[in-house]
């Protein structure tokens, strides 16, 4: 016979209550009148031979009664000859999850990562199957779980595992928790549900849980009960860390400021003085470093002057703990020359032209100058995509200019024809074949006026005016303006139309080329349009799009995603790293991945160079540990599933739980100590009555 | 003829039980080998310069011309006290004895009482429990011996023993010397006994402390496991008769031989009497040890020059 409840058996030991009692005399009811106590002590109760003697009967029946009922809380039952065997119960799917974020490479969490995985192999039980997943900003498995159905691949692969851990490395890349724990959640689930028997599903995730990990995807995610997480955090012994961010450059400062850095302390810093200063890969000479006091947990944002070292590429970090973040990389800034080749008969210096509105509007500053050159019919030549990078047309062409255009749009160039009268025209020959024109009458009082009535801001022409505050073009008059009109059936693709459905601009592929065509001037005389705030911003964005810039900048939301200048050549491109590093990009990308080492890379496409740099993601440098209450509160279930032993006890108590159910036999127990209860009783009603009786006679 | 202490206790007036003892006693007396003892000692001595000549007698200065101290002239008459304690602890008697110590103690002081009075001595009477509850001056006077045995017969049992005040307070009352007879169970804690007996002793009192005790107070010869209550605080507790003798005796006997030890250092006679003891040998006692007192003052005072009375 079993017990499922062996402690309730302590319970027995209330037997010594009525022994107690028994052999305890009773307070004798006798009173003797004494002198003086003076010489007495009270003589505690005591144990006597005789009162043992009295009762046995009684003593026995009461003793029996309290171990039945211990017996009963015990629950007792015979054990069946069914034994549970080890294949019962399967062995654990314990996936290891590794970070390998940026963070990582802060002082020794990664061989405390290796050390911490290695552990966990150590303690698993050979039943036990085991995959290993790294995450950074997308989850990769290294090694998958072996595949149920195959008998060969069943065995243990614990010893893949470690080799292959070996093997990783801490990458630059930024944290995804999120994305990795409910992607590898998922891919557990389904490999229960290809299992004919439900393995526990465990995950180990060994990171340094900074703070800046991205966890939204939990919280879209609901989180399977039957998959446990197990967190072994990494922690340094001084977590102090600060970082550095160069600030862009906003429209309320003023050209010359110097450059802005912004510096963040860590919640568990434990300092609080920073420097700050420029310095370069080749030089050694250092400027002069900005001190920065920034309390934990906080941020401050001071100017650093680059003027003594205005080739610097790097921003140096100095006082704390982690170096993994203290290099910003900048690309130093360049002149970019812009060369625009004009073709028309408009003076510099004349406010009734054209060009003296566009030559103003294009000042020079730090990163551009545009140079225009005037083209005349003489030297056509002039006109070539590697002499101009814009070609600006506002009066009538001769063939040879008209020639000599049209082979620059075709060859990828980029022009803005400003129509002035049908004439001209005329005088573009093939490029303005599709234009249709009308006769109008030319406006005649101040109030007759257009206004642009429909505008494509999706193009990048009218894209900086997307935004609802900036894309009122109501106070923008146009005076005069030359009737033309696009066939439907026209290739053009007309960006702006005046409120009589006129087009107003559009654009026009040629070859590898475009031109741009506005029926309306923007001097004074036709329009308001030089003299609108939306002028400049609109040239700028021409410029945009006929210059390909010499540095190249990674998204603002996403520092790890470099997003690759059109390959309309398809030519070859290649990523070289300072240190001479080639890495080679597939001719149809159109976005790369920039999460390597910080540092400053050249993007080379044929002779062409751009530079962008890379740095640490700033999110990688908020290195304050994350709460584990965070993780619960998205429904994660942490904690370990119990061991192939535990369950094979917990089935077998379950077993016995359900036997002894059927069994039932603390009901007999039950029944026997009623038996003695009663037996007792009349035992002791008999006893007294008898008592009684003889008591009675005898008086 | 002796009498049986149950068949004396039986005779229910106090007078007739003290007249029996003595009567008893005194028929004894005459086989007693301690004939020609007598209280009214007198002795000569010769006088010595400084002796008061108040002493001197004359009737022998006439016949032999020499001066001699008389002693005891004037002084035949013994001026006795009995203290009796009647507090509540006297009212204890087990089932051995018939009468209580009370009883006992009352009819021991009837008996000297009267023994007294037969010997023309004067007999006083303070009965006491917390206080003074009687209180008769010592008189040789026809009816003061009816008076006295009215008085031990009419006190009642009081509550707690207190000997320290009443001793003292009698020490103030009486002035003249005289023997004092304190007839108590003494079931009270000696050190301030001590202090009071000093004083009374310092008056110039002869003291002779007659204790009163209950045979099952000496042995404890209880049997069953019972509540003992006490007589005189009320209190109750739960007493194992078999497992606490030895330490109540042992208690017992260390008290009863600190009682003796301040007895003999202030020169105090202690006689111990049982309730199951007759009343003679009291009385016995009591000449017996005022016989040797007699003796060992007469040879002291042989020694001395100084004179005066030393009953």
């Amino acid at each position: 016979m079993n017990v499922l409840f062996l402690s309730f058996l302590a319970g027995t030991a209330a037997v010594a209550f009525p022994i107690v009692f028994h052999l305890i005399r009773r307070t004798p009811k006798g009173r003797q009148e004494f002198s003086s106590l003076m010489f007495l002590k009270p003589t505690p109760p005591r144990l006597t031979r005789r009162s043992r003697l009295d009762d046995w009967l009684l003593l026995l029946l009461r003793t029996a009664a309290i171990v039945m009922l211990a017996l009963a809380f015990t629950r007792p039952y015979w054990q069946a000859a069914v034994e549970l065997s080890a294949n019962d119960v399967r062995g654990r799917h314990v996936a290891i999850l590794l970070d390998t974020s940026a963070s990582m490479q802060r002082g020794e969490l990664w061989s405390e990562a290796i050390a911490e995985a290695e552990k966990t192999l150590d303690e698993l039980e050979p039943a036990d199957v085991v995959a290993l997943w790294t995450f950074d900003r997308t989850p990769e498995r290294v090694v998958g779980f072996p595949d149920q159905h195959d008998k060969d691949a069943s065995k243990p692969n614990h010893e893949l595992v470690r080799g292959e851990l070996a093997k990783l490395e801490p990458t630059w890349r930024t944290t995804r928790l999120g994305d990795a724990m409910v992607n590898l959640a998922e891919q557990m689930l389904e490999i229960e549900g290809q299992d004919d028997q439900p393995a526990a599903l465990q995950i180990v995730l060994i990171s340094d849980l900074q703070e800046g990990a991205d966890r939204q995807a939990l919280q879209a995610f609901e989180w399977p009960e039957q998959v446990q997480v197990d967190v072994r955090p990494l922690t340094l012994p001084d977590p102090s860390n600060a970082s550095l961010q160069l600030l862009a450059r906003t429209e309320t400062d003023e050209p010359t400021a110097p450059p802005k850095v912004r510096v963040h302390n860590a919640p568990d810093s434990t300092t609080e003085q920073f420097e700050v200063r420029w310095t370069s890969g080749d030089s050694l000479k250092e400027s002069p470093s900005v001190k920065f006091y920034v309390p934990p947990g906080e941020s401050r944002v001071l100017s650093v002057p680059r003027d003594s070292s205005p080739h610097a590429d790097r921003l140096v970090l100095t006082g704390d703990q982690a170096d993994f973040d203290n290099t910003y990389f900048v690309v130093p800034p360049k002149q970019q020359h812009v060369h625009v080749a004009y073709l028309g008969q408009d003076q510099k210096g004349d406010p009734q032209g054209l060009l003296y509105y566009f030559a103003s509007a294009l000042a020079e500053t730090p990163e551009r100058r545009v140079d225009i050159t005037n083209v005349s019919a003489n030297d056509p030549l002039l006109i070539s995509k590697d002499g101009a990078d814009l070609a600006l047309v506002t009066a009538k062409v001769t063939d040879a200019e008209q020639d000599a255009l049209h082979r620059y749009i075709r060859d990828g160039g980029t022009a803005l024809v400003v129509l002035q009268d049908s004439e001209m025209i005329a005088s573009l020959g093939p490029l303005a074949s599709d234009i249709i024109t009308e006769a109008e009458t030319p406006p005649v009082t101040e109030d007759d006026y257009r206004l642009l009535g429909e505008i494509d801001f999706s193009h990048p022409l009218f894209r900086p005016f997307a935004n609802p505050r900036y894309n009122d073009f109501t106070a923008i008059r146009f005076w005069r303006s030359v009737p033309v009109d696009l066939p439907t059936e026209s290739s053009a693709n007309v960006i702006a139309r005046f409120d009589n459905y006129r087009p107003m601009l559009w654009e026009q592929t040629v070859g590898e080329g475009r031109m741009f065509v506005l029926t309306s001037g923007w001097q004074p005389e036709e329009s308001q349009f030089a003299l609108s705030t939306k002028f400049v911003p609109w040239l700028e964005a021409l410029l945009a799009l006929s210059v390909e810039p010499t540095t190249l900048q990674t998204s603002s939301t996403d520092t790890q995603t470099l997003t690759l200048p059109p390959n309309s050549e398809n030519a070859t491109r290649v990523v070289k790293a300072a240190s001479g590093e080639e890495f080679s990009i597939a001719v149809d990308a159109r976005v790369i991945e920039a999460a390597m080492a910080p540092g400053i890379y050249q993007l080379v496409t044929g002779n062409q160079s751009q530079s962008f740099a890379v740095n640490v993601p700033h999110m990688e440098s908020r290195t304050a540990p994350l709460d584990l209450d965070q993780l619960e509160q998205f429904g994660v279930s942490l904690g370990m599933q119990a061991t192939r032993t535990e369950e094979l006890e917990r089935l077998s108590r379950l077993q016995n739980i359900e036997l002894e159910n059927r069994q039932k036999l603390w009901k007999w127990f039950i029944v026997a100590a009623l038996v003695f209860i009663g037996l007792e009783t009349g035992l002791a009603a008999w006893r007294t009555r008898r008592l009684q009786h003889s008591s009675g006679e005898q008086s | 003829m002796r009498s049986d202490p149950d068949t004396l206790m039986r005779i229910k007036n106090l007078e007739l039980r003290a007249k029996a003892v003595v009567e008893g006693f005194l028929t004894g007396l005459h086989r007693s080998p301690y004939h020609g003892f007598s209280v009214e000692f007198s002795e000569y001595r010769q006088y010595s310069p400084g002796d008061d000549p108040r002493y001197l007698d004359w009737r022998l200065f006439a016949r032999s011309d020499r001066y001699y101290i008389k002693r005891f002239e004037d002084e035949t008459n013994l001026r006795c006290w009995l203290l009796v304690d009647l507090s509540r602890s006297m009212g204890f008697g087990s089932s051995d004895t018939p009468n209580t110590k009370a009883e006992y103690a009352k009819t021991a002081a009837a008996t000297l009482a009267y023994f007294m009075t037969l010997q023309r001595d004067a007999v006083g009477l303070m009965t006491f429990d917390e206080t003074i509850r009687e209180f008769l001056p010592a008189r040789f006077r026809t009816g003061h011996m009816r008076r006295l045995m009215l008085g031990l017969e009419n006190s009642l049992g009081g509550k707690n023993t207190d000997l320290i005040t009443p001793i003292e307070q009698m020490a103030d009352l009486v002035t003249k010397r005289g023997l004092v007879v304190l007839i108590s169970d003494v079931l009270t804690p000696v050190e301030p006994l001590k202090k009071s007996l000093s004083y009374l002793r310092s008056r110039g009192h002869e003291v002779l402390l007659l204790r009163v005790l209950d045979p099952r107070e000496t042995d404890f010869s209880f049997r069953d496991p019972v509540m003992f209550h006490d007589l005189e605080s009320g209190r109750e507790i739960y007493i194992d008769p078999d497992a606490v003798r030895e330490s109540y005796l042992k208690n017992f006997h260390e008290h009863a031989a600190e009682l003796q030890q301040i007895c003999d250092t202030l020169g105090i006679d202690l006689i111990s009497v049982s309730t199951a003891q007759p009343l003679e040998y009291v009385l016995f006692d009591f000449l017996n040890m005022r016989m040797r007192r007699s003796r060992s003052a007469g040879s002291r005072s042989a020694n001395l020059n100084a004179g005066g009375p030393t009953t």
